[in-house]
């Protein structure tokens, strides 16, 4: 927590930030990372569906997307393929409640630049994504 | 060398037998000698005596042929004319000249029939005996001629009477007086060996003449030998007057009664017998002799390979089996020590079957006690896990629900709790901290965590991740570890320290579960020590084969009566820290990894913690164990 409150990224805000995109079916952990990368001076944009996250798509791209596996109708692993399909430079990191190594090696063999387990340690995220992007 | 006829210190020596086998040849050779011999000297005794009666027997002849003689020319002398007529001058003178004629004769008597002397020629020196009451009933009762008795010594006479008959009628009785010297010339006529002697005795038993000592015996009455005479033949035995025991053939006159005898001494007769037998017995010793020497230069010959002989079978007996056995000059005992030989190369092929033998079973011993250790092991093992089995059952009624539980709810609980903490945190972030609130958010956020932990406890034990084995150093490990809690640690000011020893082996591990297992001890080990204390990681080699955890703290310590049950589920010290899940998760991955934890306990000392892993974990031993080369 000490750590979080020292992270200079915070101090961009003016600045448009890296686009983010995040995508998960839980509506309170979308805008828990809203609030949290926002704060961090990120311009997030988050989608309650793999579908709704394609449709975002269509529109502007992101640099980063946060997917979760988890998901109705289309999962995560094909919403990954999807977006590297589409956009190979965008980094994708996957999270999941159940990391399985199945689960992992699919998501690296994808594409994903990073895997994180659920529920997600806000500094080991802040950490991966100030890595990727 | 030994006595050769001691048997009762043992069985009898080989000279021994070689000896008796001698005597064994000899003996029937010497009986049948010695009986031969008898035989002939018996025949020699019966070809002796013979020879001794038929020369008796000449010589009486001789003494009868010559008492005829007499007889006949004393009854030519006293068939003369001139008795007729009674005229004794005339006669007389005939009587001179027959007296003359007869060198034998020292005198010529006359008598008449009542024994009156008429006449009486002598030669000088001699006298004429009177006729005794015998002759005279003799001549002129019967008619017969007689002879008289010898009297006298070397000089004495035998008076021979003859009946001077005239018309049927007896008128006178004419007288010869003979010397001995006649009857002594008859026994030298007959030539006898030096040693016999040769006797004439009168009717009376007087000796007239002997071979031997004619001096001290003529004229005395005979010895005791031929004092036992018979009448006719016989050959008897007795002592002679010189004490001789001798043989002695007589032959009795039947007419006259006198008697001659051929006396041999004894020892003439069977000394050839004695003699023989001697010999035979000379011969026999010297034989004996001869042989004993014999058999003894043999023995010593065979006793010598015998004695090689036995000194290999006593080598073999006492189990020197390299010695061989010599080469001996008799086939048989050759043959013996060939096989001896062929026993001993047995008996080495025997004491080498029965090495591997030993060898062999002293390895199954060994191995057996091998497999008896393990069996006594996989047993104590088994008794354990039996006891651990019985706790688990204890607590199947709520691990199944638990297993349930956690399947259904845990992830739905990590997502929302994932939120409250992620917007507690992110509000701590922004919030001052001399906000009144502050502290309710840290409260939040402290909650939220304790829940992810419950919550990731639950999800850890009910569905445990599938171990992923590496090879892998520990150190990091504990370093790790180290590093995840030192916060933690400083917080409750409890100090911590490292020993790893260096030269550990890797070991094949799952690392997240390992990392796991020092992580839930550690923290358990702080929460024991709420007053501070000192925390101890250490890693060092067990055995040759494994390596081992140490997790120590200088806390409260955990009762004896707790100690059995700590690694129940669900049994915990404290409600607020956990579920009493963390304790049993590392007894879980200890022993999917082939090990086991052991923990040592003392109220207010502290406790220590051991895992012990094995180098090769169960899940990879073959493939690491068992690679060709």
């Amino acid at each position: 927590m000490k750590s979080l409150a020292a992270d200079p990224s915070r101090q961009t805000s003016e600045v448009p930030g890296k686009a983010v995109l995040v995508v998960d079916d839980e509506q309170n952990f979308l805008s828990l990372l809203h609030w949290f990368l926002s704060n961090r001076g990120y311009a997030v944009e988050t989608a309650a569906s793999a579908e709704q996250a394609l449709e975002l798509l269509e529109a502007r791209t992101f640099e980063l997307a946060l997917i979760d596996i988890r998901m109705g109708p289309m999962d995560g692993l094909t919403l990954l393929a999807e977006l590297k399909r589409r956009m190979p430079m965008m980094r994708v990191v996957v999270m999941t409640a159940y990391p399985t190594g199945g689960a992992i090696r699919q998501s690296h063999e994808k594409g994903a630049s990073a895997f994180l387990t659920k529920p997600v340690d806000l500094q080991e995220l802040m950490k991966t994504i100030q890595s990727l992007v | 060398m030994a006595p050769a006829f001691v048997s009762a210190l043992g069985p009898p020596t080989l000279r021994t037998h070689l000896v008796k086998l001698i005597f064994i040849g000899l003996a029937p050779l010497i009986i049948f000698s010695a009986i031969l011999i008898v035989l002939f000297a018996r025949q020699e005794q019966v070809t002796l005596t013979l020879g001794l009666q038929e020369t008796t027997r000449a010589l009486s002849a001789a003494v009868e042929k010559e008492f005829q003689a007499n007889i006949t020319v004393l009854e030519a002398l006293a068939s003369l004319e001139a008795l007729d007529a009674g005229t004794v001058q005339e006669f007389s003178r005939s009587a001179w000249r027959v007296l003359n004629g007869q060198p034998n004769w020292a005198g010529v008597a006359l008598f008449d029939t009542t024994g009156r002397p008429l006449l009486a020629n002598t030669k000088p020196g001699v006298s004429l005996a009177a006729l005794d009451r015998g002759t005279l009933d003799q001549v002129v009762q019967h008619k017969r001629p007689s002879v008289g008795g010898f009297s006298g010594g070397l000089d004495g006479r035998v008076q021979i009477s003859v009946p001077v008959v005239r018309e049927n009628k007896v008128i006178h009785v004419l007288t010869a007086a003979l010397g001995r010297d006649v009857f002594a010339a008859i026994l030298m006529r007959q030539k006898l060996p030096a040693d016999w002697i040769g006797t004439i005795i009168d009717d009376r038993r007087v000796v007239v003449a002997r071979t031997l000592a004619p001096e001290v015996s003529v004229g005395q009455p005979a010895g005791p030998l031929l004092q036992q005479v018979p009448g006719g033949e016989k050959i008897f035995t007795g002592k002679t007057r010189e004490g001789i025991f001798s043989y002695a053939a007589v032959s009795t006159l039947p007419y006259f009664g006198w008697s001659v005898a051929l006396i041999v001494p004894a020892t003439q007769v069977s000394g050839l017998l004695w003699r023989s037998l001697a010999s035979i017995i000379g011969a026999a010793v010297l034989c004996c002799l001869a042989g004993f020497w014999l058999a003894s230069r043999f023995a010593r010959g065979l006793a010598d390979p015998i004695r090689k002989l036995s000194e290999s079978a006593k080598a073999l007996g006492e189990g020197r089996l390299n010695e061989t056995p010599p080469a001996l000059a008799i086939v048989e005992l050759n043959d013996v020590s060939h096989n001896l030989q062929r026993a001993a190369e047995l008996l080495r092929e025997q004491s080498r079957l029965r090495d591997r033998i030993e060898a062999e079973l002293r390895d199954r011993d060994e191995f057996l006690e091998r497999q008896a250790q393990l069996l006594r092991n996989n047993e104590e093992v088994l008794r354990r896990q039996a006891g651990e089995l019985e706790q688990q059952l204890l607590a199947s009624g709520r691990l199944v629900a638990v297993g349930e539980l956690t399947a259904s709810m845990a992830h739905e609980f990590n997502n929302p709790l994932g939120i409250i903490l992620g917007f507690a945190q992110g509000l701590l972030a922004e919030m001052d901290p001399a906000d009144a609130n502050f502290h309710h958010v840290q409260i939040i956020a402290e909650e939220a965590r304790r829940c992810e932990k419950l919550v990731q406890e639950l999800l850890e034990f009910g569905r445990p991740r599938k171990a992923e084995f590496t090879e892998l150093d520990v150190k990091p490990i504990v370093e790790k570890t180290l590093d995840l809690i030192s916060n933690r640690a400083a917080k409750s000011r409890v100090g911590t320290s490292v020993s790893v020893a260096d030269d550990l082996p890797r070991v094949r591990a799952d690392m997240q579960q390992i990392q796991q297992m020092l992580l839930n001890l550690s923290l358990n080990a702080i929460d024991a020590m709420p007053q501070g204390g000192q925390l101890t990681l250490g890693a060092a080699k067990n055995g040759s084969s494994g390596i081992m955890l140490i997790v120590a703290d200088t806390g409260a310590g955990i009762g004896s009566e707790m100690l059995p049950r700590i690694f129940q589920p669900f049994y915990t010290a404290n409600k607020r820290r956990g579920l009493g899940l963390g304790l049993p998760i590392c007894n879980r991955i200890a022993k999917a990894h082939g090990g086991s934890i052991s923990v040592e306990s003392q109220p207010n000392r502290g406790t220590t913690f051991r895992i012990h892993l094995p180098i090769n974990a169960d899940g990879d031993v073959s493939a690491t164990a068992e690679q060709p080369e």
